[in-house]
């Protein structure tokens, strides 16, 4: 009975009640991007390798008797730049493998290896920024611990008919078994789910942007569990959130169950629940959970480290995402979010190289290269609308190639063509660009193509009235000015909101159709005052 | 004789003895033997300990877990050993399971019969012999130690050795290759913990488990040692090839120089029988004797006595560990009686380990439980590095890793003397008997050997003629080959 209302709950409009605090840590395990896995040779793709189950194994993968760990380097530095980039103040110059003792299928070794006793790094922060983020408030998430750990096997109960004997068969797939991960741990700081949702969205993009992960849920790269608890009583661990979504919804159904219970005068207990899409079900009690025997792995040296290695790791952190996104999206830029999380991306279209030309472009034509004034709205309009959509569009062209056939100036030539307003309009110059980038152009000469083709555009004044009849009546031949007419001649006070929208609707049909008649030459605001003037 | 007779009849002569003395796990096949031999030059008979992987041989660690497990691959040691021209590996050698146990009683394959009280004779012998006292071997080397002592029923013109193999590899981990050795009174040696690579052995306790060797002859342990030597990239553990280095640096030839010898105080010589004592004295009398080559120094270890304590709560903790990969899932024995169920604990496969086994993993994983670590397992770490350090400060020779504050002065010496064992090799009976009063006083036979297992430090063991009674002589980590060079000094002196 309660279940239900919570969930029906969750999906409408969920609020925190004021006298009923949330109190959220979270949990995330970082699958690592190396090359090869953490303690073998074997290669590291555990996802690509989801249909050949047991390709990527080494005999120290399957727990073959007197095989032992060889360390992994790479995962080391990996782990080093997520703790330089989240400000650890303690960095660990001697961490050390700890071995996680339980029983499981997809655990070959019957234990795990994790930093346990002394871990990588501890006591950083992540400032979560409203004009970035999203968050009601600027709010600082303190980050307990930073620590390398093996990842597990996978099982899978096989499905098939119900005659079929192999039916319910577990099978185990060790590929993703000994995959490295970092298991980052925040102290109990998140007093929303909008904060959680914006820290996780966050911390994707900083690991991709420090390229250590792929960092998606959808695939496993990135796995969050997460601890919730109401006005300080028993602290609920949740696990099994595939999903951004199921973290949202499952925070809130746990939310709003706590406080059904403390309501009915009953505390909870400490326990861990598992999300089954719809509700919080429980798994164990705390208290009475496995107990690890956690012990230190003396077979494994310490991961020692020097200060200059910490340091040159801070060096090969180009820059601070917050800081950079603040100074696209403020002047001179003044860049959208969604544009500047684009150039920041280093995951989709390779971002930083797009950022560095993108910066070197817009400041050349801020400061030199325009005539009589800069438009920097049109200039973005015209690399992130035109440019870049082309570029995925098109079959085989890729931004380095771009920047091979497209200097600079040649973009900036365009967008000072388009910007004196007589010479070409937005809609030919998009045609122009998109043929230009299409037929891999090497820095066309834009005034000459548009004099070749007879692209030049065609001002207002420059029409005669007849000529203005004659568009108008070419227009009509296929659009039916009837309703556009009816609106227009309303009287002011009865037209309603509705009326306008239609309006607009059907006026940019017409203009459309007006554009393609006149080969996109007269401008569209120009065709708008025409068909306006005859209506 | 041509060596593929002399094969021939050493095969025989193991396929008939196994079945009374338990030697082998598992003997390597004729064809096989014969395949190894290409020329005419002498053939070098060996075994190995079976927790140790070769490519041809079952893996059985003498328990039931494993039946029916081929690894498929070579440890690093067994491929050095495969490299020598004409050596011949004879097959895996039954141990304790796991390597554990003192007495070589728990196998799942039987106890191995000490062949000093109970010879190999050429014809059957009588079962029924009243004559006959069996003493136990001692373990976990047992079938290495055994096979390195019994001496060969063949006729000396047929026979490859006096013995049955030239040498035997066992593992080490609180006395398993000393105490076989002592009580079949044959040589042993245990190197510097990282010394020989452990790559392919399967772990008791990997802090404390080095690889051994028995044999007859120390020359033919040096010789082996030397092979054995390495830094290996697939064992974390290996000592790195600097340290190598260094050691290599400093450890200079004292051919002409009085070697200085330490007894430590601590050992408590009134708990010895008065047999072994007086064995003891008088060997150290027979050193003395020899003016201007040993003196001898009283060293404090001062905590020596926590060895015993401090190792069955480590290596039982590193056992329970190392033991949890036994499942049934991807290798050896899976029990009929598994099912799938949520607990998922492997509980019926488990079974299958032998009672000590279990006993060790009990023991190991309460040492490790979350209310108990500080003050088991973290305390016991603390104490040995305590020990480590205090053996440190005895040595005239630097820790490669761990250098001794201590300053240098007179009383420090080149090695230790001690003994191996307090007697002889006990009698089967009474070793079982006692063993199931009091199921800790099987740690008890290695309380001479811990304390240098604890350390990590190279020891030989050199037996006293006849007499079952077997010295330790022990020094510096890493200075393995001045200990051997020692032992050969101290080894001439009893000839």
């Amino acid at each position: 009975m309660f279940a239900k209302n919570a969930v029906l709950f969750a999906q409408k409009g969920f609020k925190l009640k004021p006298e009923y605090q949330l109190k959220c840590g979270l949990e995330i395990h970082t699958q690592l991007s190396t090359m090869k896995k953490l303690f073998s040779h074997s290669k590291n793709d555990p996802f690509m390798a989801i249909s050949t189950p047991n390709s990527n194994i080494s005999m120290f993968d399957v727990s073959m008797p007197g095989t032992q760990p060889i360390f992994n380097y790479e995962t080391l530095l990996f782990g080093l730049k997520l703790a330089a980039y989240l400000k650890c103040k303690d960095i660990n110059f001697s961490s050390k493998f700890d071995r996680k003792h339980y029983f499981y299928q997809d655990n070959p070794q019957g234990y795990q290896l994790t930093q346990k006793f002394d871990p990588l790094a501890q006591n950083g922060s992540l400032k979560l920024i409203s004009a970035i983020d999203g968050v009601f408030k600027d709010k600082n998430i303190r980050i307990s611990t930073i620590q390398l750990e093996q990842d597990t096997g996978k099982s899978l109960v096989r499905l098939g008919e119900s005659n079929d004997q192999t039916k319910g068969l577990i099978e185990i797939d060790l590929n993703r078994n000994n995959v490295p991960l970092i298991e980052l741990v925040t102290e109990p700081d998140f007093e929303s789910v909008d904060e959680v949702k914006a820290f996780l969205q966050k911390y994707q993009k900083i690991v991709r942007f420090l390229g250590i992960c792929r960092g998606d849920m959808e695939q496993g790269t990135l796995r969050c569990d997460v601890n919730v608890n109401v006005n300080d009583h028993c602290l609920v661990e949740l696990k099994n959130l595939p999903t951004t979504s199921s973290i949202t919804h499952a925070i809130q159904y746990e939310y709003m169950r706590q406080i059904d219970n403390l309501e009915n005068g009953y505390k909870g207990i400490k326990e861990t629940r598992n999300w089954d899409g719809e509700k919080t079900v429980s798994i164990r009690e705390k208290n009475v959970a496995v107990d690890y025997r956690f012990m230190p792995d003396n077979e494994l040296k310490p991961l020692k480290i020097s200060q200059k290695l910490v340091e040159q790791v801070e060096k090969s952190i180009p820059f601070d995402l917050d800081s950079e996104v603040l100074k696209l999206i403020n002047e001179p830029f003044k860049l959208s979010l969604l544009n500047s999380n684009k150039l920041l991306d280093k995951d989709e279209n390779d971002g930083i190289f797009i950022l560095d030309y993108y910066k070197t472009m817009a400041n050349k034509y801020l400061y030199s290269y325009h005539q009589g004034n800069s438009n920097i709205q049109l200039l973005n309009n015209i690399f992130f609308n035109d440019i870049l959509v082309n570029i995925a569009k098109i079959p085989n062209l890729s931004f380095k190639e771009f920047t091979e056939l497209f200097s600079h100036e040649s973009v900036l030539d365009l967008v000072n063509l388009i910007n004196t307003g007589n010479f070409i309009t937005r809609p030919n110059a998009e045609l122009l660009l998109n043929f230009a980038l299409s037929s891999k152009l090497k820095n066309p000469d834009w005034v000459l193509f548009v004099e070749e083709n007879g692209l030049s555009k065609i001002s207002l004044q420059s029409l005669t009235q007849e000529q203005q009849d004659e568009i108008y009546r070419k227009i009509t031949e296929s659009f039916d000015p009837t309703i556009l007419s009816a609106i227009y001649k309303k009287p002011h006070a009865e037209k309603k909101k509705k009326d306008e929208q239609k309006f607009e609707k059907g006026l940019n049909v017409a203009i459309k159709t007006a554009l393609e008649l006149t080969n996109n030459r007269i401008d569209p605001l120009d065709l708008r005052k025409i068909i306006i003037n005859h209506l | 004789m041509s060596n593929i007779s002399s094969l021939k009849e050493l095969h025989n002569v193991l396929i008939s003895v196994n079945k009374k003395y338990k030697f082998f796990n598992n003997v390597t096949p004729l064809s096989q033997l014969i395949s190894t031999v290409k020329t005419d030059s002498p053939i070098i008979t060996y075994a190995l300990k079976d927790n140790i992987s070769t490519k041809e041989h079952p893996l059985t660690c003498s328990s039931k877990i494993l039946e029916g497990y081929f690894p498929n691959y070579d440890s690093t040691v067994s491929s050095l050993l495969k490299h020598k021209e004409n050596w011949v590996n004879l097959g895996k050698l039954n141990l304790d399971e796991f390597g554990m146990g003192s007495g070589g009683v728990h196998s799942a394959n039987g106890a191995v019969v000490n062949p000093i009280y109970d010879p190999i004779k050429n014809e059957v012998s009588d079962e029924g012999n009243f004559q006959i006292e069996h003493r136990v071997t001692g373990g976990s080397s047992s079938g290495s130690a055994a096979i390195c002592s019994a001496r060969t029923p063949l006729q000396k013109k047929d026979a490859i050795f006096d013995r049955l193999a030239h040498f035997a590899l066992g593992t080490d981990t609180g006395g398993s290759v000393r105490l076989p050795a002592a009580w079949c009174n044959v040589l042993s040696f245990k190197p510097t913990y990282g010394r020989i690579s452990r790559y392919g052995v399967l772990p008791y306790a990997h802090s404390l488990d080095t690889v051994g060797i028995i044999s007859s002859d120390l020359k033919i342990i040096k010789d082996v040692y030397d092979i054995l030597d390495k830094y290996d990239t697939k064992d974390p553990t290996s000592m790195s090839e600097s340290i190598r280095k260094n050691i290599k640096k400093t450890d200079f030839n004292e051919e002409n120089d009085v070697v200085s010898v330490g007894l430590i105080k601590e050992f408590n010589l009134t708990a010895i029988p008065d047999t072994t004592n007086q064995i003891l004295f008088q060997f150290l009398e027979g050193m003395m004797n020899l003016k201007g080559s040993f003196e001898l120094k009283e060293v404090s270890v001062k905590d020596i006595g926590n060895s015993l304590p401090i190792y069955f709560t480590l290596a039982p903790a590193e056992a329970a560990s190392n033991l949890a990969r036994f499942d049934g899932l991807r290798y050896g024995a899976k029990s009929n009686l598994e099912k799938s169920k949520d607990n998922g604990m492997f509980a019926e496969t488990r079974a299958l380990f032998g009672e000590e086994v279990q006993k060790r993993i009990l023991l190991g994983n309460y040492n490790l439980s979350s209310e108990l670590y500080d003050n088991k397992y973290k305390k016991a770490q603390i104490m040995r590095t305590e020990i480590i350090s205090q053996f440190n400060d005895v040595f005239k020779d630097q820790h490669p890793i761990y250098p001794s504050n201590k300053m240098q002065n007179d009383d420090k010496v080149d090695v230790i003397i001690s003994l191996t064992g307090n007697s002889k090799a006990p009698l089967l009976k009474e070793f079982l008997e006692s063993n199931s009063h009091s199921p800790l006083d099987e740690f008890c036979n290695d309380i001479f050997t811990i304390p240098m297992s604890l350390a990590g430090i190279p020891v030989v063991s050199i037996p006293i003629k006849d007499s079952g009674i077997s010295i330790q002589i022990s020094g510096q980590f890493g200075y393995d080959d001045k200990v051997l060079r020692i032992a050969k000094r101290v080894n001439d002196l009893l000839l």
